[in-house]
């Protein structure tokens, strides 16, 4: 009974605990070229440049579209299910990032 | 010596053929210009978008395309045209995600009749290509995003040329 206690919190942890992972954009850039993600956790977008972004992903099961994003603006996408994306920008042709979701 | 004759002939005949491939294009652009058929594509101003979706143009062997890009010019975002072969574009947009929208690798997919360069704010560029038959020829943008997530596509309807 003791053990069925101990190991309960450790079940529960992931999803009770979705995290928040922070990205910048600068110098038409991401601040990592790729992040590792577990399901439920958001990416919050942060837009440091004096010009507009743009995040999407294409493909299938993670395809989404942030849309314009002005600078100085915030922007969040949360990820339910496993499996892995490139991210890019619509504005920027060499922006992107790598998202793994497990 | 023969060697050398040899060298300078084949560099020389490089140079004439590139003469020519140049004097031809300029053949083409007249003949467009009064046997062809032209059309005029642009952005949708500052908008990921084209300003047309659906054109109808008759047939004709040569077909000049237009296309400006009337971003704002701080934008800095690039667009470009592809026209492609009837029913391909489901296909065509898959390649393009897997290729990464990378530009080089696409260019040579055989879904596409012609392209344009990826043009700045402001830029135009005009292309020609030579349809085989009337039909739907798709359009797309290859930039990342912008024909498969945003929608900048569209259908140039090559109709059967009226007899006279
Ligand atoms: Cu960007
Ligand atoms: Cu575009």
């Amino acid at each position: 009974m003791k053990r069925f206690l101990v190991i309960l919190p450790l079940v529960i942890t992931p999803f009770a605990f979705a995290k928040d992972h922070i990205i910048t954009q600068k110098g038409k850039a991401f601040s990592e070229s790729e992040i590792t993600l577990a399901p439920g956790d958001n990416l919050i977008f942060k837009n440091d440049d004096d010009t507009s972004h743009n995040v999407f992903s294409a493909v299938e099961p993670m395809k989404f579209n942030l849309g314009i994003q002005k600078p100085g603006s915030e922007a969040s996408h949360k990820f339910d299910s496993a499996g892995v994306a490139e991210l890019r920008c619509a504005i920027h042709p060499k922006m992107k990032i790598k998202v793994t979701v497990k | 010596m023969l060697n050398k004759t040899l060298k300078i002939v084949s560099i020389l005949s490089l140079f004439i053929l590139n003469k020519q491939g140049l004097s031809k294009d300029k053949d083409k652009e007249r003949l467009a210009g009064k046997s062809g058929v032209t059309v005029s594509l642009s952005t949708k101003g500052n908008d990921i978008a084209f300003d047309q979706t659906s054109i109808q143009i008759p047939f004709a062997e040569n077909i000049t395309l237009t296309f400006v890009n009337q971003a704002l010019k701080g934008s800095e975002i690039l667009h470009n045209v592809a026209v492609l072969k009837p029913g391909s574009v489901d296909t065509f947009l898959k390649a393009l995600q897997l290729s990464g929208y990378d530009l080089d690798k696409i260019k040579n997919d055989p879904s596409i009749l012609v392209m344009t360069e990826a043009l700045a704010p402001g830029a135009s560029q005009s292309v020609q290509f030579h349809p085989s038959e009337p039909g739907f020829y798709p359009f797309v943008c290859v930039m990342p995003g912008h024909a498969d997530m945003l929608g900048m596509k569209g259908t140039l309807n090559i109709t059967k040329a009226s007899k006279k």
